[in-house]
């Protein structure tokens, strides 16, 4: 082995830092799926009629459908009866402020770095804490409400403003969409839920933060963001788990509707526990994005750093509906040791002069295996769509894989559409440069992968660009060969 | 009855006919095979749109057509004058036609081959126990990749063999006409078949010339295998001038052994259901393969190509370029994977697929995939989509050059780099005459 090699493996072995688990008393369901649990979680949430119909006729739905098996990941099949659908930290009554709030909830998060009370104080993000199935915290509720901004959990959404939950609902990702979606429409237990209404500019980053804590739980949550004409919304999610050596699935669906002139800019900083370096253990992480454009000048921004997880399997896309309609989508996604990862996007082209940008960057090291799928389509009526796609991958070791599967689907003559694709190495020249000017390899590798991520990190807000550079080099460092 | 198990049921009846006909002959090891090709074909069956490489490319209009419950031998004498058309007209080593699969002495000419080199029929070849067949037929293929593959082994009884011995060079090209002949109302099916063995450092050019009865339908399963031996040079033209009522499925099969440099060229002009599955497999260090193709369907045709490139080896290069230019209200279809394995360090391969549309009917589904399990390596891919370029078109009409005659500058433009590369002059000469008339025929149609 090299010495290159050797530090990279001194380097990769950096072990995952948010894996302690909190000891709170959690309500749980009893493990195993049925009409009863539906019932149950339905029940446990006090949500109206409609709902509960919704998520039996998504629940009948799911019985009938097959699991996909065209993907390019691997696992042992997952047995959904063995599943704990519901599981909330025990709280008597419902926290009127974050000073009701279980303190051991609250110092769980200032342990990851979400210090809920600070950021309270401070101008700056809003956050929706998610702990396992429910909602603890939303932060900065009172000061968005002055603009009309909705920012709350989805349940308290469900309560306080059933009409925008029942005509959103469902209306991008359909219960009956895939697998994994069904089974959280049948299941969900809460997640966020953003209503920015006609011409306001949301003032700050709305952020939700997901941690699985309970052992056996599965986590499904919803999230739904709804801009109104000429709105806009940034919003972040971030994810963390314990190290736990058995598999857990987070199956979440994400909703965005974009209406005339809106824009929602959504990132993800993914990084549930991704297993030991034997492959053991970690989440799957299969979840279900999908944004539409339903207005015209409408746009909506996908960005994600994905570290975590044994098993990624996703693909945030976008509906181009409205006439003008962008999307982008920014990725990078890094796998180490057994992780798998298949992700990437789709962009239906449906309306005209729509555009998109695709910009992957796959990083694969140790024994993963990394993929790239996605989908342009451009529909019949789609005059003068453009489309322009790039991913690009990295191998670090000779035990990973690096795969891209596009699929370009193109049903109009005016459509202008490139993809490009490469592979490649840090070069042996490029690392002798640095070290040659005096910087270590462990540096240098940083430094070139950095850059190699460099056009997706800069879509990412300021302090999400930071934690994922952080990420990145914890993920990475010294992998190269 | 389904459409899937009627055509089924036609080959399985064209197969007992085949049987009956063999006289004492059904116990040799080649029948023995051909037998186990129909029970394969029998468990795979045709594919569907459901299988992910065949998502794009639907088979109901072939499983539609009746066809000829048993293949009759064409009559001579129509067939020598529709093939005049598609000879060579350049020198060339031999001049091999093969009608509906099977070998015409009458209709071939040999000019100047070498001779150590078999160049001829193969059924020849299997009575005489030629080596190549025992070594190589059948030997590269795979015949669960799809029903076609398997149904062609099931009727393997003749078809090309061309084997070139060590260190024999061969400077003119060979050329092979397959002319599936349909005279009657019932379409009718042919399995050509062709296997080429090149010699360490020997050398060898071919050039193939699909087509068929002008008018009618009919149903061409051609499989090829090519083996070329270490420091082999092989190049390959394949051009199919199918009429647009014809169905052609082709799965062709490469294996390249060390320091081994091949070229495979397709044009494809014609059919109304087409199919190319091309499998290049770099098994020898130092190789270099190209896999270059042209497509120019319009009307309602539908091309589909899908290519294979599996790097087993280090320090190979692999270069395939694919170009679709699309009229009418046509379908292209283009998927090519590069596998690179664990072993192929430092392997170089360059994939590009750019497609051009002529009309707004034209559809195109492309799908370039890498799966790459070494670390040195240098991949990419590129996929293009798109019209005429607007400016380019606009600069030369602001320079008093028609609109008919820009396009058709413009389009050849897109489609010469592929010309370019074929390195005999005749057929290159032949291919530009070509292409310039069938853009014509695109753009003096009003739109």
């Amino acid at each position: 082995m090299s010495e290159e090699l050797k530090t990279i493996e001194t380097l990769t072995k950096s072990e995952y830092k948010y894996g302690w688990t909190t000891d709170i008393e959690a309500d749980s369901a009893p493990p195993g799926l049925s009409e009863d649990i539906v019932r149950f979680i339905s029940a446990k949430k006090e949500e109206p009629e409609w709902l509960l119909e919704w998520r039996l006729k998504a629940y009948r739905r799911w019985l009938e459908m097959e699991e996909p098996d065209w993907q390019n990941v691997h696992y042992p099949r997952i047995d959904y009866q063995d599943i704990i659908y519901y599981s909330a930290p025990k709280v008597k009554d419902r926290p009127k402020s974050l000073d009701e709030v279980d303190p051991e909830l609250l110092a769980t998060y200032e342990k990851l770095g979400i210090p809920l009370k600070e950021q309270e104080m401070l101008a700056g993000v809003a956050v929706d804490a998610v702990f396992d199935s429910v909602s603890v915290a939303t932060t900065f509720k009172e000061k968005l409400a002055e603009q009309g901004i909705i920012f709350c959990s989805f349940s308290e959404a469900v309560h306080d403003y059933p009409e925008l939950v029942k005509k959103y609902l469902g209306s991008v990702v359909p219960h009956s969409d895939n697998f994994f979606a069904a089974l959280n429409s049948a299941v969900f237990s809460d997640g966020s839920f953003v209503f920015v209404p006609k011409g306001v500019r949301c003032p700050m980053e709305l952020s939700t933060y997901f941690r699985i804590n309970s052992a056996q739980t599965g986590q499904f949550e919803r999230t739904l963001i709804v801009a109104e004409e000429g709105a806009y919304v940034s919003y972040l999610e971030g994810c963390t788990a314990p190290m736990r050596d058995e598999n857990q699935l987070h199956a979440a669906v994400v909703e965005l509707v974009a209406l005339d002139d809106a824009q929602i800019k959504y990132s993800t900083v993914q990084n549930w526990y991704p297993g030991d370096e034997h492959g053991k253990g970690g989440i799957y992480n299969f979840v279900t994005k999908r944004g539409k454009c339903a207005g015209v000048n409408s746009k909506i921004s996908w960005t994600q750093v994905e570290t975590g997880s044994a098993i990624t399997w996703k693909y945030p896309s976008c509906i181009l509906q409205g006439d003008n309609s962008v999307g982008e989508f920014y990725s990078v996604a890094v796998t180490n040791n057994f992780q798998q990862a298949d992700t990437g996007t789709k962009m239906i082209h449906l309306g005209k002069n729509t555009k998109s940008t695709i910009i992957s960057k796959g990083i694969s090291a140790g024994k993963s295996q990394n993929t790239y799928r996605g989908l342009v389509k451009i529909g019949k009526n789609a005059e003068n769509a453009r489309n322009f796609s790039q991913c690009d991958s990295m191998l670090m070791g000779d035990k990973c894989g690096a795969h891209t599967f596009p699929y370009l689907e193109i049903k109009n003559e005016t459509a202008q559409i490139e993809h490009e694709a490469t592979t490649s190495k840090i070069g042996e020249d490029q690392i002798f440069y640095c070290n040659q000017r005096g910087i270590s390899t462990e540096d240098a590798v940083n430094m070139i992968v950095n850059g190699f991520c460099k056009e997706v990190f800069r879509e990412l807000p300021m302090e999400f660009a930071v934690e994922a550079q952080k990420l990145l080099g914890i993920s990475l460092e010294g992998s190269v060969g | 009855m389904t459409e899937k198990q009627n055509l089924s049921q036609t080959f399985a009846e064209h197969f007992a006919v085949l049987e009956k006909k063999l006289n004492g002959k059904s116990s040799t090891p080649q029948h023995k095979a051909r037998q186990e090709a129909m029970n394969r074909f029998k468990e795979v069956g045709f594919p569907s749109i459901k299988d992910e490489e065949w998502k794009y490319t639907s088979l109901t209009p072939l499983l539609k057509v009746h066809f000829q419950p048993v293949a009759e031998v064409p009559a001579l004498a129509p067939v020598e004058e529709d093939i005049a058309q598609y000879r060579a007209g350049y020198p060339a080593a031999a001049e091999l036609v093969f009608l509906n699969g099977a070998f015409s002495a009458e209709l071939s000419k040999i000019f100047a081959l070498p001779d150590n080199v078999f160049a001829g029929a193969m059924a020849l070849a299997m009575e005489d126990n030629h080596p190549a067949i025992e070594r190589h037929l059948g030997k590269h293929v795979k015949l669960d990749d799809n029903g076609f593959v398997s149904l062609n082994s099931a009727f393997l009884s003749d078809g090309l063999l061309i084997d070139v011995p060590d260190n024999t060079q061969i400077e003119l090209p060979i050329h092979v006409i397959h002319y599936t002949s349909s005279p009657g109302e019932d379409a009718v099916v042919a399995h050509p078949r062709k296997l080429v063995v090149a010699g360490r450092s020997a050398s060898v050019k071919i050039i193939e010339t699909h087509a068929g009865t002008a008018g009618s339908s009919y149903f061409t399963n051609y499989v090829s295998e090519t083996v070329a031996a270490d420091n082999a040079q092989v190049e390959t033209y394949l051009l199919q001038h199918h009429n647009e009522d014809a169905f052609q499925i082709t799965n062709r099969y490469a294996v390249l052994g060390r320091d081994t440099n091949a070229k495979f060229f397709s044009f494809d002009f014609g059919g109304r259901l087409v199919r190319n599955d091309f499998t290049m497999v770099m098994n020898g260090e130092g190789g270099e393969g190209t896999l270059n193709g042209l497509f120019m369907p319009r009307g309602d045709q539908h091309i589909d190509n899908h290519t294979l490139i599996d790097h087993a080896k280090p320090h190979c290069d692999s270069h395939e370029l694919y170009k679709g230019i699309l009229d009418g209200e046509s379908h292209g279809v283009f998927s090519g994977k590069i596998i690179v394995r664990q072993d192929a360090q430092k392997t170089d391969a360059k994939q590009a697929n750019n497609n051009l549309l002529l009309s707004k009917k034209a559809l195109v589904d492309t799908k370039p995939q890498l799966e790459i399990f070494a670390d040195d390596v240098k991949c990419t891919h590129g996929a293009t989509i798109g019209r005429m370029d607007e400016l380019a078109l606009f600069y030369l009409r602001s320079r008093g050059i028609p609109a008919r005659e820009a396009n058709n500058v413009l389009s050849y433009a897109f489609a010469s780099e592929l010309v370019e590369g074929v390195s005999v002059e005749g057929l290159r000469n032949q291919l530009d005459d070509y292409i310039h008339q069938r853009l014509e025929e695109s753009f003096s149609q009003e739109k």
